[in-house]
């Protein structure tokens, strides 16, 4: 009897640290592999001179396939049908001059950076929100 | 009463690798997020290279290289989440002009009051990162 109720005290505290070991370990190769998709497909837009479609498609893809719904993952990227000329910032008809910046955001909103069932707002959005210049 | 002073211990060492876990995951993630900003600076420094030199045959990187390396940092100190507890600087720019090997060298050094790690016996406060951009000759 009174095993069980040391057990009863220990055991949830020992079986959260072992989920937030788990957790922690999923959640930080997510953001690693948002990391290197995001960097990969803002390699290509420099050298297409702006984002398409067809790459945000392969982006949403490439980060549902790593276990997130489309709904937690926000893109916002300026496609190449968006794009009118305007010589001051460098943009021509459907792309942006060499050297002038394109911009990307990528957001992704993670459901359960923390082991519990108690926590209301357990949400965290990841962010990467830059620039980069054109190599048209 | 045995088995409980157990439990704390493991628990203990628990809490701990957990803490250094996450201390170490956060702690890369701003590695390779500086590395990325270096590897873009040095990139677009290296594609603003001065038009009308250009045009003559030589490649110089002039003020508009450095002012792209400047306004990214400047960016990314404003705008970066994972830089908002210290400051990301240029510790080096390195232009070479020669006609022979022209290149773009970055160095970014980020600074933070806090460390990055919880734990006593392991104290990072800074990171360094750089990245060098070439144009090579294409040998006929």
């Amino acid at each position: 009897m009174k095993q069980f109720m040391v057990l009863c005290a220990i055991l949830p505290i020992m079986l959260l640290l072992m989920i937030q070991f788990s957790l922690d370990e999923v959640n930080a190769y997510k953001m690693q592999s948002i990391n290197q998709l995001v960097y990969a497909k803002s390699e290509e837009a420099k050298q297409n001179g702006c984002f398409t479609s067809e790459m945000e498609d392969e982006l949403k893809d490439r980060l549902m396939a790593l276990g997130l719904d489309e709904e937690d993952i926000s893109i916002d990227f300026e496609l190449d049908s968006e794009i009118t000329p305007d010589a001051e910032n460098g943009r021509e008809d459907g792309y942006i001059k060499r050297g002038y910046p394109i911009h990307y955001y990528v957001s992704v909103r993670f459901n359960r950076p923390m082991a519990s069932v108690l926590l209301p707002d357990n949400r965290y959005y990841y962010t990467i929100s830059s620039y980069m210049a054109s190599e048209y | 009463m045995k088995v409980f002073i157990v439990s704390i211990g493991i628990i203990l060492m628990q809490l701990t690798a957990l803490v250094f876990h996450s201390d170490l995951t956060a702690y890369n993630n701003s590695k390779y997020m500086l590395q990325m900003l270096a590897e873009e600076c040095a990139a677009g420094s290296a594609v603003n290279a001065d038009a009308d030199a250009f045009n003559e045959g030589n490649i110089v990187f002039g003020e508009e290289s450095r002012a792209y390396t400047d306004e990214l940092v400047a960016y990314a100190n404003a705008y970066y989440p994972v830089f908002m507890d210290g400051t990301v600087y240029v510790e080096s720019y390195d232009a070479n002009y020669s006609a022979a090997d022209p290149y773009v060298a970055v160095e970014l050094c980020y600074t933070r009051d806090t460390d990055y790690f919880r734990l006593p016996l392991i104290n990072v406060t800074q990171i360094t990162h750089a990245s060098k951009y070439e144009y090579l000759q294409i040998d006929e």
